[in-house]
């Protein structure tokens, strides 16, 4: 009998999920009520959206992507945010970031020739981050080649 | 992939727990705002509105990746108790998988099955003429301004080696430096991109143009 690999794969998940539901600080609906409160609103009157979703119709203005400038600055996009469509499912870091990562030369790692790698390289510096470890922590904080990075998948 | 400064200041991204038109959202420790992953917009909070700046980064198989920058690091991984086969990302269920690019108002998306058939693909999104360049054999997907200096490139996949008309120069597909040639020494811009499934992408990017092939100009 052959184990399909996406059910371990789930089970997996469902088990990291379930032990940061249990060790997540706080719940973010108390964090910014007034978007939460409209959108509560939204759902009540049509229940069979499933969702929280405040405009269904209106879709954003085109976002202001990559302009080759550098790092961010303060400078805000014009983009109508009225049509909040959050879905609020877990408490803060219930999945959870890795905020200290540790790296080791391509020689020395367990990976597969054929896993699967979300990669960059920022003045000079290479970094790759497996997928397979992404899919349960969704997120790092990194430094690469002196630049502060966010990886996310 | 996102720079995490903002007016020079690094700040520190939590999982928000939330999904924001179905995509992950991340909360700034240090401003208290709440973002949306695949925009990098801040959609609530005090930086409402603000964009954090994309880096160019790809997803490929290890392998290649190791081969393209022997000088890797690599992220430290428990040795797995037993190993599930590698599997390719966004093949899992239905959907087509593109490599999507923004650059100011454009937003374009090229389906990788439609791209690396031709390995080579010379366009333009808005008025920034765009090299696109997907191996099917090892995956790798890369994207840059084809300009050197003033000069607009046009690219071939000529005998497995990268070669622009003009000049008869040979580049380097995943680095984008001239490596023999005219150009010898230059470097093509690497843009940022995203891989997404099709429909995830025209979510946040409804404006977007699709790539569909045709004739080479």
């Amino acid at each position: 009998m052959t184990v399909s690999a996406q059910p371990s794969r789930r089970t997996a998940l469902a088990a990291v999920v379930l032990w940061g539901v249990a060790r997540s600080e706080d719940d973010p609906r108390d964090r910014f009520p007034d978007d939460f409160a409209a959108s509560r609103t939204a759902a009540a009157v049509a229940p069979e959206s499933g969702g929280l979703e405040a405009s269904p119709g209106a879709a954003p203005a085109p976002f202001v992507a990559y302009t080759g400038i550098g790092a961010a600055s303060t400078e805000r996009a014009e983009v109508d945010f009225r049509a909040i469509r959050m879905q609020k499912l877990l408490g803060i870091d219930a999945i959870r970031p890795i905020y200290e990562p540790e790296f080791v030369r391509a020689s020395d790692t367990h990976l597969d020739d054929r896993d699967y790698v979300l990669a960059l390289s920022v003045n000079g510096d290479a970094r790759a981050y497996p997928v397979d470890t992404l899919n349960f922590r969704e997120m790092v904080n990194d430094v690469v080649g002196g630049v502060p990075v966010l990886v996310t998948w | 992939m996102h720079d995490r400064r903002i007016d020079g200041e690094a700040q520190t991204f939590a999982n928000y727990g939330g999904l924001y038109m179905n995509a992950m959202t991340w909360l700034s420790r240090e401003s208290d705002s709440v973002w949306s992953q695949p925009t990098g917009v801040a959609i609530q909070g005090p930086l409402k509105g603000v964009r954090l700046e994309m880096l160019p980064s790809t997803v490929v198989p290890w392998g290649t990746w190791k081969k393209e920058h022997a000088d890797t690091l690599v992220l430290k991984t428990s040795k797995p108790l037993f190993r599930l086969s590698p599997s390719e990302p966004f093949r899992s269920y239905a959907g087509s998988y593109v490599i999507g690019v923004a650059l100011g108002e454009h937003a374009k998306a090229y389906p990788f099955d439609e791209v690396s058939e031709r390995v080579v693909v010379n366009d333009a999104v808005g008025e920034v003429p765009v090299l696109v360049y997907a191996n099917p054999d090892d995956r790798s997907v890369h994207i840059f301004v084809r300009r050197a200096g003033d000069l607009a490139l046009e690219f071939q996949w000529s005998d497995g080696r990268l070669v622009d008309a003009g000049t008869g120069s040979v580049w380097d597909p995943t680095k984008g430096f001239a490596l023999e040639g005219p150009l010898r020494g230059e470097l093509l811009k690497e843009l940022p991109s995203s891989t997404a499934y099709d429909w995830a992408w025209e979510d946040f990017y409804p404006h977007t143009q699709f790539y569909r092939g045709g004739p080479e100009a």
